[in-house]
């Protein structure tokens, strides 16, 4: 696949990086640290935790910058730092069962809910706001990122089917929440 | 892209409030922080290679001076040479990684002239 010019500037200021380039670094992080915030802040629902998950993650891409060898994954590679710290915090603040339990109950509980909503894209909003952190996260990855579904599973450490199987379970729960809201 | 994946991306980029302040500031420190932990390595890496090349030198010297036979003096001649070349030894390391470093600069460079050229993405963020 052919890459894209944002993508081949990125390696770029990567090498530049491993060169000592502080400029380079500095433009680095200026472009990826909204889409590292934006993850993280679906992951956990907190501004303050999701700051202190993007330093962390800087501080991790600081220790093996140098000792990166293929620039092309310097995306997904931070991305893992990050998710790897996001489930960290998740672990401390004892989320992980939760989450599941959540995920469950809201696969079954909430497109039986019956709330008062606009149609469209608040109704969208809505149903985003009430997926667990694990499917905001993964959506966010997918739509607002951009990564492929290999990318993804690379990040989260699982198979791509798997993937593309939660990415459905996503967006048809989406729809339903949503066709449960505009029934209203 | 259709339509509800575009408003999901849209929704999902509007929820919560990105403080471009704290961005600045953190992206200051976390660059600060990367300068000195490079001048740092820099500074060990220094260190460590001229401490080994003395030491070699050193130890050369006095296993050349103690050196009762022909090949032990040999031995310690080339040991001495060693200690001497290890400085030269370590300029050509570096020489070798900035070069190779300078050429996928290079090589990157192009890659992204090609695709300007070929008029894909603007190389702003997705």
């Amino acid at each position: 696949m052919a890459k894209s010019r944002a993508q081949i500037y990125d390696e770029l200021l990567v090498l530049k990086c491993q060169q000592g380039n502080r400029e380079a670094f500095a433009e680095l992080i200026e472009r990826w640290q909204k889409r590292l915030w934006h993850y993280a802040f679906q992951v956990t629902g907190s501004q303050t935790a999701a700051w202190d998950i993007v330093q962390e993650t800087w501080y991790g891409v600081v220790k093996g910058i140098n000792k990166l060898k293929d620039t092309a994954v310097f995306p997904r590679w931070v991305f893992r730092i990050l998710n790897h710290k996001c489930v960290d915090w998740l672990r401390k603040q004892h989320l992980q069962s939760r989450l599941s339990d959540q995920l469950v109950n809201q696969a079954q509980d909430k497109p039986d809910e019956k709330q008062n909503c606009a149609e469209g894209a608040e109704s969208l909003r809505q149903a985003v706001e009430r997926l667990s952190p694990e499917s905001r996260a993964l959506l966010t990855l997918r739509y607002h990122t951009g990564f492929d579904i290999a990318q993804i599973a690379g990040i989260l450490d699982i198979a791509e089917g798997t993937v593309k199987s939660r990415l459905h379970r996503t967006l048809k729960k989406l729809r339903e929440m949503m066709g449960a809201n505009s029934d209203v | 892209m259709y339509n509800l994946e575009n408003d999901i991306n849209k929704i999902l980029s509007d929820m919560g409030e990105f403080d471009a302040t704290k961005a600045e500031t953190l992206r200051k420190e976390i660059v600060q922080m990367w300068a000195d932990k490079n001048l740092v390595r820099a500074k060990l890496v220094f260190w460590i290679f001229f401490l080994l090349s003395v030491g070699i030198m050193i130890a050369g010297y006095h296993g050349l001076r103690s050196a009762a036979d022909t090949r032990g003096i040999i031995l310690w001649a080339i040991f001495l040479m060693i200690g001497f070349n290890s400085t030269i030894l370590m300029k050509l390391w570096y020489w070798v990684v900035d070069s190779k470093l300078n050429v996928l600069k290079e090589l990157k460079q192009l890659e992204l002239q090609i695709a300007e050229l070929a008029g894909k993405n603007t190389p702003s963020e997705n």
